[in-house]
């Protein structure tokens, strides 16, 4: 029987703790960056998403990510309730930690997930439309993508997919889903007609913040140890991150003349997006270009939906997106057995098939999120209906579907 | 891959030194009022 550490176990209970958080700041993330009839409902998004997939994931989203496999494509459903899942570890996954705090750090991950999508819809969903979107695309979209790479016998795990904390699970699944949904909402009212401006930029930098800090914990705690891993996944993580906000606030600088401080916020998360499979199989100069890229790409994909007048209305895509696909691919460029011997070398270190293999899985993750969501989203829009009429969205999301204000004054 | 990390960082501090410092708070209404007063 594997014997339970209690170092990695202190370490892995805090990361899930610090991935918690995430998710409410990602509400004041997104909640700045609306308008101010629509904080509410939009920091309820996150809120609500904590609550519902805290839930769905104990009954049977964990059994289906993480269950013994079925054909490499889904985990089956004997760990229904935690059946089975205790206080002993599971060895397949995390030898020297209980079962159950593995699952609870993975819950953060699923939790997050579906939130992340939010910012593509804000300010004109129906919350019902939400409420079933969410459980739906969890179970019938994460649920099985995170099988596919992290549970054991899921094909891209068997193909040899480098993902250490979700570049391919997380952020290429939710960025795909947002553009489609985007998509499918259609533009909000006004929308390149009248201003729509962020209400309030202190909350959305504070929520970037509190991102960055919870970010140390869904990386350096995806070492599932406390040990040099782990190190090396917080170092390359902060240095990805910043330098991610160091040059997406010059690259925006440069292009409109000013350095913006949502810029810089912004840039800061799409770092930490793209580092995030890379974090336990890169060293430190590969995170400076991996932030380098992200800053770069993520601006332009931004700028480009713009231009093609796609409504992602807080950019999901061209953070999430963009950012995971690059840091999945340059995961097949940077990375190397000098950090992690469990890993593999990358295109950068002669091994070429790895960036082959990781792009096989950003294709297969797109393509499936993308297909799943629009099916998710027409059955939704057939049943419940997913936006808010006209006259409620023009009240705000707030006041139309929550009888509530976010400020008296 | 140190040379290209640390050229990265330097193209990002020449490229501060150059992007434009022009300003539009001496236009801003508020900023006039201050300076009267």
């Amino acid at each position: 029987m594997d014997k339970i550490n209690t170092g990695d176990t202190a370490w892995l209970l805090a990361s899930a703790a610090l991935v918690m958080l995430m998710t409410p700041a990602l509400g004041f993330f997104y909640g700045g960056l609306v308008r101010r009839k629509n904080v509410l409902a939009t920091i309820m998004h996150s809120f609500f998403i904590l609550a519902l997939i805290s839930v769905q994931w104990v009954l049977w989203g964990y059994s289906l990510a993480f269950g013994p496999d079925h054909g490499g494509l889904i985990g089956g459903l004997d760990w229904l309730s935690l059946k089975g899942v205790g206080q002993e570890p599971n060895a397949d996954y995390a030898p020297t930690v209980p079962a159950l705090a593995f699952m609870v750090f993975q819950m953060m991950f699923a939790v997050i997930t579906p939130a992340l999508i939010t910012g593509a819809f804000a300010e004109r969903k129906r919350f019902k439309a939400f409420v079933v979107f969410t459980l739906l695309w969890a179970t019938l979209v994460y649920d099985p993508v995170a099988h596919w790479v992290w549970g054991v016998g899921g094909w891209l795990r068997v193909l040899g997919t480098l993902d250490f904390a979700g570049g391919t699970v997380v952020h290429i699944t939710s960025g795909v889903s947002a553009l489609v949904a985007a998509l499918v909402l259609g533009r909000r009212r006004g929308y390149g007609l009248e201003p729509i401006e962020p209400h309030d930029a202190t909350m959305t930098v504070l929520g970037a913040s509190l991102l960055w800090f919870g970010w140390f914990g869904f990386n350096a705690g995806s070492a599932l140890a406390s040990g040099g891993l782990a190190a090396n996944a917080f170092v390359v993580t902060n240095t990805a991150a910043a330098m991610a906000a160091l040059t997406w606030m010059t690259v925006s600088w440069l292009h409109k003349g000013a350095p913006s401080v949502l810029g810089a916020a912004a840039g800061a998360v799409a770092g930490l997006v793209a580092i995030t499979p890379a974090s336990g199989f890169v060293d430190v100069s590969a995170s400076i270009l991996i932030g380098l890229g992200a800053g770069t790409f993520c601006y332009v994909g931004i700028q480009l939906a713009k231009r093609l007048k796609v409504d992602d209305a807080l950019d999901v895509f061209g953070v999430h997106g963009v950012g995971g696909m690059w840091g999945a691919l340059a995961t097949g460029i940077f990375a190397t057995v000098a950090v992690n011997a469990a890993g593999a070398n990358g295109a950068a270190y002669g091994n070429l098939a790895q960036l082959g293999t990781q792009a096989i899985a950003v294709i297969a993750s797109a393509t499936y999120s993308a297909v799943m969501t629009f099916v998710i989203l027409k059955v939704i829009g057939i049943f419940v209906g997913l936006r808010v009429p006209e006259q409620e969205e023009v009240l705000g999301l707030d006041a139309s579907q929550h009888r509530e204000a976010a400020y008296q004054i | 891959m140190d040379i290209l990390a640390i050229g990265s960082f330097a193209i990002l501090v020449i490229a501060w030194l150059v992007a434009p410092t022009a300003s539009v708070a001496a236009e801003h209404p508020a900023t006039e009022e201050r300076a009267a007063a």
